[in-house]
């Protein structure tokens, strides 16, 4: 068996007060970094709030759960392997009603290849995209 | 995938207890503290395999609570998470098992941390995989 290199999280679950807004921003932001819906229950469904889950295939990486506005809100990075990808994230997220929270670029107070950008969602969940990669790829 | 994602917690020494053992048995281990002067005196700090990809910041208590699923490699890797988490202090919140509602393979455990997030291992794969 090969082992896996980093600590990966399987899924994370937030809370936000507005699931049909935020599904709205996740939809468009993460579409660009190769996530979609992968599940969707509404109250009812699943027996306590509503949620909707975004991920690649079957498998949610990012659950929303509309148990009210989270404080403090969180940061999540979502790592992707081309710059394009980052900066289409960056401008979908904006045109979502995202808030820019840091311009596509290198930081390299953190690593010399670290292009990332930075938007805050409509709950105000600091969202991130990540490439170490080149110019175009595979996203 | 997610890179990296992160947690504020109120009381840090005692969610340093509780993760290094819960991710012990995942290959995880606190990686680093960012320097005090670089946080305003705020501890913070990574934890991960060969590169932090959780963090822990001193602060206030996030409400409503979190849900974190780490990935385990193993359901053995799963039991060891949970009794490791169990014994540092955690709370139960779901014993090791399967949990076929979600699929077949799904075999996890739940415990809630010090601020009562809850917190999961997770194995996707067919038993003695």
């Amino acid at each position: 068996m090969t082992r896996e290199l980093e600590l990966r999280l399987d899924h994370v679950t937030l809370s936000v007060a507005d699931i049909d807004a935020a599904k709205a921003f996740y939809v468009a932001a993460l579409a660009p970094l190769g996530l979609g819906i992968v599940g969707e229950m509404s109250a009812r469904q699943s027996g306590s709030v509503a949620m909707v889950g975004f991920g690649i295939g079957r498998k949610g990486q990012l659950w929303l759960a509309e148990k009210g506005r989270q404080h403090p809100a969180s940061h999540i990075c979502f790592r992707v392997d081309n710059r394009r990808a980052v900066r289409d994230f960056h401008a979908a997220g904006l045109e979502a009603g995202g808030t820019d929270n840091g311009a596509p670029g290198i930081r390299a107070a953190y690593h010399p290849e670290y292009y990332a950008a930075f938007v805050t969602d409509p709950e105000g969940h600091n969202i991130e995209a990540l490439s170490f990669g080149p110019e175009d790829g595979n996203a | 995938m997610i890179d990296h994602t992160g947690l504020s917690v109120t009381d840090f020494e005692a969610a340093k207890k509780f993760y290094d053992a819960a991710l012990a048995p995942l290959g995880a281990k606190l990686l680093m503290m960012v320097p005090p002067e670089h946080t305003g005196g705020v501890k913070v700090g990574g934890y991960g395999k060969t590169k932090p990809d959780f963090w822990l910041h001193q602060g206030q208590k996030q409400t409503p609570p979190l849900h974190f699923a780490f990935a385990a490699e193993s359901r053995a890797e799963v039991d060891a998470f949970y009794k490791a988490a169990i014994a540092a202090g955690g709370k139960d919140n779901g014993a090791p098992g399967l949990r076929p509602q979600y699929h077949a393979d799904y075999y996890g455990a739940f415990v809630l941390d010090p601020d009562g997030h809850n917190i999961e291992a997770v194995c996707h794969k067919k038993a003695g995989k």
